[in-house]
Order: structure tokens, then sequence, then C-alpha cells
């Protein structure tokens, strides 16, 4: 008897379709790709650099680095600034003591700042620049506020820190009054509680489930570098329109 | 051949540039490849890319400032000593009496200012356009350290040149210090660790309980020592690592 030969697959050619290929990754655009380091991009960083240095080479021969008096303790420089770049916490004196000022807020900063990736929507890789999110709202008026600070602490503080309206006459600060510790705890609660539900009632509405793709954790941290940036200038509002300085007052702190 | 192709193509300048000019598609990937300062690129990048405002340069221009910091700090030092009674005295030694010496401290001076406004423009530009979504995350917090150490590095150049100027603001910030919760004598709660002006926040920047000798030496060595060294240090891994994610405005 023959043997029966073995059942065996057979691949049948079906048709030929000609055009592109669908074998590359989706976010690679293959023809955008053509550019050599050497020249164009080394030309392009060479002369950027030259300029900047030319720029910085002309500042040099035209303005001179500031240099006074010598160091001494008798003679105190009325007002004493801080560099420019820590004149925006220098500013913050105004409103809150110094170890929220110089320590606090510093600490908040840098925390909130390594925090960011962490606590973020997770959009795609945005190929221009954008405002979209809520986030990267807050952290835009996050720089805007500390430049807000720093061009005011340089340009708007005189002796004595009072206001100058950029190098005007010297405007004396008003007198203040601290706040019962009532009241000053009532307004940290009502304002804490508003920034925790507002958003969320805001979500809801829009029945956008945030809680359930961001996760509990995120939105909680979220919240709360929130509510403390925004704390900064709403403290600086209540000082000016309502001439109060401390609306906490006890034997160890005030706030 | 005339004199100039036999100089190119004599041993010693072949050694140092080993592949040949950079006028065919294999040599201008070599010459990003086999150079030592461009092999930090790739050889090819994408079109797009090339345009200025996708990065304005902030990144490369805060590390360029910082290369100029460096040289220049270096030169200075030649001249200043950080004691004092001879610190502020070089300073004026340093604008009338070195030639090019009120050029080279305006210049570092001027620097300084710039890297600080760079790197926080670098910062910028580096959210608003989204690259430090993961997996990206920790080169994002290896910047933002790199970001401290660059203020605390023009923080402690400020004290050196020992002017009024330096020494108030010096005397400001770390006030602030002594305000601190629990360790700064002047600061809340500062009793529960027995903490007084001579064991305080304060006394461990200044070394002592006032800005003197030891404050301008400390901050002399953190400035021109420590500081740059731990900068450099995170700076390698954070160009490293832009490399390793894919490239400046890379995919992922």
């Amino acid at each position: 008897m023959a043997e029966v030969p073995e059942k065996k697959e057979r691949y049948r050619l079906l048709a030929v379709i000609e055009g592109k290929t669908m074998s590359r990754s989706l976010d690679r655009d293959l023809e955008n790709e053509d550019a050599y380091t050497y020249p164009h991009l080394v030309y392009r960083e060479l002369i950027v650099a030259v300029v900047v240095f030319a720029a910085l080479c002309i500042l040099s021969i035209v303005f001179n680095a500031p240099l006074d008096a010598e160091a001494s303790s008798t003679n105190i420089p009325n007002p004493a600034k801080a560099p420019w770049y820590f004149v925006g916490l220098q500013e913050t004196l105004v409103y809150f003591d110094p170890w929220i000022a110089g320590i606090i807020v510093p600490t908040l900063i840098v925390f909130g700042l390594m925090a960011i990736p962490y606590i973020s929507s997770r959009r795609k890789h945005m190929k221009y620049y954008s405002l979209s999110g809520y986030g990267r709202k807050v952290v835009a008026f996050g720089f805007i506020l500390w430049s807000v600070l720093i061009i005011i602490g340089q340009l708007c503080r005189g002796a004595y820190w009072q206001w100058t309206w950029f190098g005007g006459h010297l405007i004396p600060a008003k007198p203040t009054v601290n706040l019962p510790n009532i009241l000053g705890f009532a307004i940290i609660f009502i304002y804490s509680f508003l920034w925790i539900t507002l958003p969320f009632a805001i979500m809801k509405l829009r029945r956008a489930d945030i809680l359930k793709k961001y996760g509990i954790i995120k939105y909680a941290f979220a919240t709360l570098f929130s509510i403390l940036l925004f704390f900064v200038p709403f403290k600086i509002f209540i000082r000016l329109a309502f001439s109060v300085k401390y609306i906490i007052t006890t034997p160890w702190f005030n706030i | 051949m005339g004199i100039i192709d036999r100089i190119k193509n004599s041993e010693i300048v072949k050694s140092i540039w080993r592949e040949g000019f950079p006028d065919s598609d294999k040599n201008k990937m070599n010459a990003v490849m086999e150079s030592f300062v461009l092999h930090i690129h790739p050889a090819k990048l994408r079109e797009k890319a090339l345009k200025f405002s996708s990065t304005f340069c902030l990144g490369g221009l805060s590390f360029f400032t910082f290369i100029i910091l460096t040289v220049t700090g270096v030169i200075l030092m030649f001249y200043y000593r950080p004691t004092v009674d001879h610190a502020y005295h070089d300073m004026k030694d340093l604008e009338f009496a070195v030639t090019y010496g009120l050029f080279l401290r305006n210049l570092h001076r001027w620097s300084a200012h710039a890297m600080v406004f760079l790197v926080m423009a670098h910062m910028a530009r580096v959210f608003f356009s989204g690259a430090y979504n993961p997996p990206k995350q920790f080169n994002w917090v290896v910047g933002v350290v790199l970001l401290i150490l660059t203020l605390l590095l023009s923080y402690t150049g400020y004290l050196l040149p020992w002017d009024l100027l330096a020494y108030w603001a010096i005397t400001v910030g770390t006030n602030m210090a002594s305000a601190a919760p629990f360790l700064g004598a002047d600061g809340p709660f500062h009793e529960l660790l027995h903490i007084n002006k001579y064991n305080d926040m304060r006394f461990l920047l200044l070394g002592g309980s006032v800005v003197g000798q030891n404050a301008l030496l400390r901050f002399y060595v953190l400035h021109c020592v420590f500081l740059p060294l731990i900068a450099g240090g995170l700076m390698l891994y954070h160009f490293w690592k832009v490399r390793k994610d894919g490239g400046v405005k890379g995919p992922l």
C-alpha cells in the first residue's frame, strides 16, 4: 500500500499591492529625517553661540559690574537687597514671616517643581508650545507670579522697603491690623474647602471622570500644591485690600 | 600636491583628525560621531528640529555660559585671595592694575546673570513643550537640582567681592536661615532642640555667628570647587539622558 503523504500547509500568493509599506512606527515621519548634524545643526549652534558671546562681550565693555565700598558690619545700605533671582522671595517677606518666606516657600517651590512630571496628566509629547490643560495654566501662573515678584522687588522697592512706582517718591506702608485667630482659621478652612471641592464639582458638571484615570493620590497632591501656590497671592490681596498683617497669631508662629 | 595638502595628509594631522574633510555623506556623519565634542549630537536629525523656535538653543546656551564662567573664573582665581584683608583690594586691583581685568570681571558677572536667566528660560521651554513627560521625569528632577545649584553658585559667588552689596545680600539671606523652624536660632520651636546662634543652620552656612573670614572661605570653596564639581557631574548625566531618551525634541 502506498504511503499517504502528510498534509502540508501551502501558501498561495493572493495579490500584489503597490504602495507605501505599513511597517513603520507611528511617530516617525521618515521623510523628515534627512538633515545632517554637520553642517546644519553645528553651524546654527555656532552662530547662536557667537552672537551670545558677542552680546556678553559688548555688555562687559559698556557696563561695569557693581562694586560698592568695602564690607563693613556698621555701614548698612538701605535697602539691603538680595540678588535679583532671590529678590522675589525677599518681596514676600512683606506679606509673610521669614520662616515662611525664606524656608517654606523655597522648599515648596523646589518640591513642587520636582513633582510636576509625576502629577502631570500624561499628555502626548507636545510638538509645539501649548497652554492646554489645567496643570499647565497653574504652572504658567506660578512663573508669572515669580517674575512679577522679582520686578516689584527689584524696581518698586526703595529705602526701608517702601513702595515706589519705578523710582518715584517713596510711599510709606500703611498701619496694619491682625485678624482674630477664629477668623483666620475660618478663612483658611473656607479657602481650602473651595479649592478642593470646586474643581471636583466642575469636573462632575462636565462629566469628565478625571479621578478615574488620574487617581486620587495625584489629584490630592496637585490640589495641595495649587492650594499652597495660590495662597501667596491670596494673602497679598488680603494685606493690600484690608491692611491685615497676620490672619493667625500664636506665641510660636504667625501666618 | 600643494603645501596645504601635504600638511593635511601628513601623519600628525591625520592622527588627530582621522576622517577626511566632511564633504561626503559618510564623512559628514563621521565628523560628528568621531568628534569628542560633537558626538553629543546624533549623526542625523529631523528637519523640523533645526528650527530655532523649537528650543531657542536655551539648554546649549546654559552650558555655553557655564563654560565661559569656568574659563573666566579660573583666570580670576589667579588674582583673588579669599581673605577679609585682601579680597576687596584684589577686586580694585583687577579693575585698575590687571590688564583686561575689568573686562574679565565684567564678563564673569554678566555671564553669571545670563546663566541664571537662561536656565530658568530653559526650564520654562521644557515645561511648555511637555518634554518632561514619562519616561523623562527623572531628568526633569535632575534639571531642577541643576537650577538650584546654579542659583547657589551665583549666590556663593556674590559674596566674594566683599563689598557692601555682597556683605549685606549674604547677611539678609543667611538671616532667613536663622528663621528656619526647629533648626534656626530665631525660628519657631527652636528651644525644643536647644538651638542657639552658635549651633543653628546659619552657623553651619557661615562657619560662625557673623559673616566673616570663615564665611568668605567657605563660600569661596563652595563656589570654586564643590558646587561646580557637583553641577558638572549632574550635567554629564543630564546630557547623556537626553540623548538616551531620543534626543532634543525627539520622539520617545
